[in-house]
């Protein structure tokens, strides 16, 4: 084969992948969308990925849509407002954001955490990623705990250094004081505090339990 | 030695009545282990047998592909390019490529016949990756590779009925009016 | 099929014989490690911790023993280790949080397992604890709990018998 083909081959193959994504992305909305939603979706869904913003969530919940056999309108309207959820979680991160935490972001925001929250944990935890203290503040929003305690939770537990696997153990325990009854104001405090008491160094003296008393 | 009495007995009753939530407790520590083996098997895999050893860099990418053209497969390099995530059964062997993890689901339904997992990751296909019952009990299973990120999903009960994983985080919201699971599959965790 | 035979066809690669033993041994090791450490939440993740090392290490496992015995052992080892994580826990100063928040002293009671056993037992010691739970508690032999505990059995009987006596004590107390 002549070079210059090989070339105009290789580049052609190495057109940005998002362009073949988004062929895969609209292939698969007009097969599972009546042509009139796929079309409005698709519309949503090209304009998000103008501005840089991840598609993938947006087609999740339309087809998430057609599964539950939820309405042509209810369907656009969702993914709307998860653009628009996304968009917002842009200006609170920054544009370094990844996309999983722009997904999670989005979700928190759509959910009632204000924004400035969202610009508070990225200052607590600046370089890492924000995956994880972004769901279990969702978690807790979604188990009735009022937006202002779970957004202080988190954003002290992250403060306070503490790492994903212990912000996701306390989001379980937390989880499971609310199942016996507890209020979960009060459940997501007493969470904090177990967390705390694991997480770093300081200079207070410790208590002893009950369990440490002298042989 | 003391003498057994009947305060014994009571003590032994005390101590033994069963914990609530011990059997969740066993199902999440079934879980763990089998997560464990999946990394154990993982690093004892060959390399041929990582479902990402096709995708290749760019230039190597264009080059194989040529090949391909040469022989009619240009519908072939398509697919490669666009990395569609593959909803396979469970493989024999749990497989941890450089993007993906392997990843147990577990559900525990009394009376189900049939319990699939729908999500993000296999397009909300409520059939396109149904769990397997353990043994004879109510605890349901599958193995399921995920790309790296997060992954909104939930559990679908004979066809009809949708429910959250009660061990998972809930998404914030629920946006057909149901609640839906996330999980978040790392560099080097499932969380 | 015995303990015995379970592990034989889990060293060689049967993940269901060894979930099998999990099923089996999972309730006890919970209900120990609850009533030792005195929360149900810290019981689990130890006894998670137990069945990963006893699966890592299921071929030093010997049959002349009982199985349960030998994972009993491993069990109370990983709470010793919890215990002493407990020993050397700090609480932080109730500013860095809301003011309202009430830190400092107080106990998270709804996580820790608040039943007349687990209050009359509070007061012993860690080794105290381990002995009155397993021969009362799990009815194991002396010669079996001197292996899992690597004391004595003279010195076991000494800590079961004043163990015994205070607990009984306090379980009178609670009574009324």
């Amino acid at each position: 084969m002549r070079p210059r083909l090989i070339w105009v081959l290789a580049l052609l193959l190495l057109v940005p992948s998002r362009a073949r994504g988004e062929e895969s992305e609209d292939a698969r909305l007009r097969a599972r969308l009546k042509p009139e939603t796929a079309g409005a979706v698709i519309e949503i869904v090209h304009a998000a990925g103008a501005q840089g913003l991840p598609t993938a969530p947006l087609v999740a919940r339309a087809l998430e849509g057609a599964s539950r056999q939820a309405s042509d309108s209810a369907i656009v309207e969702v993914v709307r407002r998860h653009a628009g959820g996304l968009a917002a979680a842009r200006r609170a991160l920054g544009p370094s954001a990844r996309p999983a935490e722009l997904d999670a972001a989005a979700g928190a925001l759509m959910a009632g955490v204000p924004e400035d929250s969202l610009a508070s944990l990225k200052k607590a935890r600046p370089a890492g990623s924000l995956v994880i203290p972004l769901i279990v503040l969702s978690d807790f929003v979604a188990r009735g705990v009022p937006v202002t305690s779970a957004s202080n939770t988190v954003l002290a537990a992250t403060r306070a250094g503490a790492p994903d696997p212990a912000l996701l153990r306390m989001r379980e325990r937390i989880h499971e004081r609310i199942l016996r009854g507890e209020a979960p104001t009060g459940a997501s405090k007493e969470g904090l505090r177990e967390l705390l008491m694991k997480t770093g160094p300081t200079e207070e003296r410790g208590r002893r339990g009950p369990h440490e008393k002298g042989r | 030695m003391t003498p057994r009495d009947a305060w014994d007995d009571e003590v032994r009753e005390a101590y033994q009545r069963p914990l609530a939530g011990e059997t969740e407790a066993r199902e999440r520590a079934i879980a763990r282990l089998r997560g464990e083996d999946a990394r154990r098997a993982a690093r004892s895999a060959e390399w041929w047998l990582d479902p990402n050893a096709l995708t290749m860099r760019p230039l190597v990418a264009a080059a194989c592909m040529l090949v391909a053209l040469a022989i009619g497969a240009f519908g072939g390099a398509r697919w490669m390019a666009s990395r569609r995530p593959v909803t396979a059964p469970p493989a024999p062997i749990a497989v941890e490529g450089g993007d993906r993890t392997t990843v147990t689901f577990v559900f525990r339904a009394p009376g189900a016949t049939r319990v699939c997992v729908a999500g993000d990751f296999n397009g909300w296909d409520p059939d396109a990756t149904p769990l397997t019952r353990v043994a004879t009990g109510d605890t349901w299973t599958a193995r399921v590779p995920l790309e790296n990120g997060l992954h909104t999903y939930a559990f679908v009960i004979d066809g009809r009925e949708w429910t959250p994983d009660p061990s998972a985080p809930l998404a914030p919201v629920a946006a057909f009016g149901r609640r839906n699971s996330v999980l978040v599959v790392g560099e080097d965790h499932v969380l | 099929m015995t303990d015995a035979e379970l592990v034989v066809r889990a060293v060689a690669g049967d993940a269901g014989a060894f979930e099998e033993l999990v099923t089996r041994h999972h309730p006890a090791c919970l209900r120990f490690a609850a009533h030792l450490l005195g929360d149900r939440i810290e019981a689990e993740d130890v006894v998670q911790e137990t069945l990963l090392r006893a699966h890592r290490s299921l071929a030093r496992y010997q049959e002349r023993h009982q199985f349960r015995a030998w994972l009993f052992r491993i069990l109370v080892n990983r709470c010793r280790t919890a215990s002493g994580r407990a020993h050397a826990r700090r609480l932080r100063t109730a500013t860095e949080l809301e003011p309202s928040s009430a830190v400092v002293g107080d106990t998270a009671d709804t996580f820790e397992l608040r039943t007349r056993l687990t209050r009359a037992i509070e007061e012993l010691d860690p080794l105290h604890r381990e002995a009155f739970l397993l021969k009362l508690g799990e009815g194991l032999e002396y010669d079996e709990i001197a292996r899992i505990t690597g004391a004595s059995v003279p010195a076991l009987k000494m800590r079961v018998k004043r163990a015994r006596d205070h607990v009984r004590a306090r379980w009178e107390e609670l009574e009324s």
